[in-house]
Formats: structure tokens, C-alpha cells, sequence
């Protein structure tokens, strides 16, 4: 499994580095610790609703999901293979169809975007360029758009299975 | 009706920063200048203009109070040596406003930390002039 994976953003923010405003273009997101553990079981208890409700309803987003998390928990763990490398590229969930599968559900969309942007915020979590902490201020410059984009990454990513 | 502009947010490294009221100043980084006489005889005096570029640099001052998170922030504003960005934003009730960057800061002095009970630590950054 990733431990981290990285978002580009479509809107990049200013940030300092270095003592020089510089535009950041990626977040670093690491998977998420022992230290959240209700907001882990929420979002995964949502994620599973949203999938059930599709497949109620005969959708081919929920065959995707479900594929993708019988995958993740069935497939080999060395991570040094590329073999295993280019099947986790295929089977992952696109980002925005997770969003989707979870805005046609029963879920609560604004709920499961609050909790997984509270998992993010948590210490250890997000990096600007791989290595600068997220504060609050840059927190807020980051569009709605990007912030939507980064939920569904971090949950198709660490909160499928 | 203008109104006095005495309310700015203070960031530094993308932070925000509480300052004590009243205490937040800058410098434009544009030093300071001469004007030098020349005399160009029968009594023709021109004027050379003289730009002292020693005093190019910017300033940022304001207090913070004394607790244990503007403790650690002093110590790594001047860990970062000239590595910090600050950031000062103000607007008015008309919704003018005053945005000014200063990179490469530096907090040059050697602090006192007051333990007390209305300490305050007197903060200058000097950096770049702004844009």
C-alpha cells in the first residue's frame, strides 16, 4: 500500500520559502495515523454507504470501487516490484469518481469533506512541495476546487478498503 | 471620510502573528537621500541628488506578548537567519488596502525575553524592501 501520494495542484498558491514567496505546485499526502482514528472510521463507513447505495442503484462507479478496494486488500505487499507498481497505477480510483460516487449516495457530502479535510490538517499529513508544513493561512488560499480534488485523492488513496 | 489605518494581519512564514495593539510599523525600504549643493560659480548652485544605498533596506517592527508558541516562533524566525517572509495586510472600512511583502527578513537582535507579567518582546525584521 502508499504510504504517501502526491497532488498536483490546478491552482498553485504563493507560500514562503526560504524567505522568498515561491508558488507551490504540489501537496504531499501521507496516510493517516493511529491518532484519528473516529474520523478514519466515518470516512470509510461513508465510502462503503456510497458504494452500496450504487450498487442498489446498478451503477458502473461502484464495480470500479469495489474492484479497486477487493484489489487493494488482496494484492502483494513488496512494493519493489514495478509489476505491482503498474497494477496499483491501474486499479486506483480516479479522484473525481469518487466524488461523484459519494454526491449521488445517501452520505453526506459536506460531512465526509469536513472530516477528511480535518485528517488532512492533522499534524504530519499534508506538505507544500513535499517538505513545507500547511498553516492555516495557507490552508485558506488553496481553492475549493483543489481542496475538493485533494479529499477524493486522500480518500481513494487511504480510506477505500 | 478617511479613517485611520490601525489594524493590520501580521504573517510571517505564512503564520499569523498576534501583536500587541498599536506596536506594528514599516520602513518603505527606500532609505534615505541627499540633497547636495553644487556650485557651478557666479553664484549658479545646481542640485546633485544622492541616493545612500547603506540605508536600502526595509523594516518591520511590532511587540509580541510573552507565551510559550512566541517563544518558540522568536527562536525560529532567528534560526532562519535571513530566510523569513513577512507579510503585512491592512484595510481600511472603505475597503482600501495596504499589502506589503518583505522578503529575505532577518531578525537581527539579540532578544530579552521577559518572564513577567505584561512582558513584551520588541520585534524588528529587516528584509527587503517590500512589494
Amino acid at each position: 500500500m502508499e504510504h504517501e501520494i502526491t497532488y498536483k495542484l490546478e491552482t498553485p498558491i504563493r507560500y514562503a520559502r526560504g524567505g522568498e514567496p515561491t508558488d507551490a505546485v504540489e501537496v504531499v499526502l501521507r496516510e493517516p495515523t493511529q491518532e484519528h482514528m473516529e474520523e478514519i472510521g466515518n470516512v470509510r463507513q461513508w465510502v462503503a454507504r456510497a458504494i452500496q447505495d450504487a450498487a442498489d442503484a446498478g451503477s458502473d462507479a461502484v464495480r470500479e470501487a469495489k474492484e479497486a478496494a477487493e484489489d487493494e486488500a488482496a494484492k502483494d505487499v513488496d512494493s519493489d516490484s514495478e509489476d505491482t507498481e503498474s497494477d496499483e497505477e491501474d486499479e486506483s480510483v480516479d479522484p473525481k469518481m469518487m466524488i461523484a460516487l459519494l454526491a449521488t449516495s445517501t452520505v453526506p457530502l459536506g460531512k465526509v469533506y469536513q472530516t477528511t479535510r480535518k485528517l488532512l490538517q492533522a499534524q504530519g499529513i499534508a506538505f507544500i512541495d513535499g517538505d513545507t508544513k500547511i498553516t492555516p493561512p495557507l490552508w485558506r488560499k488553496f481553492t475549493g476546487g483543489d481542496m475538493e480534488a485533494m479529499i477524493g485523492a486522500y480518500i481513494a488513496a487511504f480510506l477505500l478498503r | 471620510m478617511a479613517t485611520q489605518l490601525s489594524d493590520a494581519v501580521v504573517e510571517v512564514n505564512d503564520d499569523v502573528v498576534g501583536i500587541v495593539p498599536n506596536s506594528l510599523s514599516f520602513t518603505e525600504g527606500k532609505g534615505e537621500q541627499r540633497v547636495l549643493p553644487v556650485s557651478e560659480g557666479g553664484g549658479r548652485v545646481s542640485q546633485l541628488f544622492a541616493n545612500d544605498l547603506e540605508s536600502n533596506f526595509a523594516t518591520v517592527s511590532f511587540s509580541v506578548r510573552v507565551t510559550t508558541v512566541n517563544i518558540a516562533k522568536l527562536l525560529a524566525w532567528k534560526e532562519n537567519a535571513n530566510r523569513n517572509l513577512v507579510t503585512i495586510a491592512g484595510e481600511d472600512p472603505d475597503g482600501s488596502d495596504v499589502i506589503r511583502t518583505f522578503s529575505q527578513a532577518a531578525f537581527t537582535s539579540d532578544y530579552e525575553v521577559p518572564i513577567q507579567a505584561e512582558g513584551v518582546v520588541d520585534v524588528v525584521f529587516m528584509a527587503n524592501a517590500p512589494t
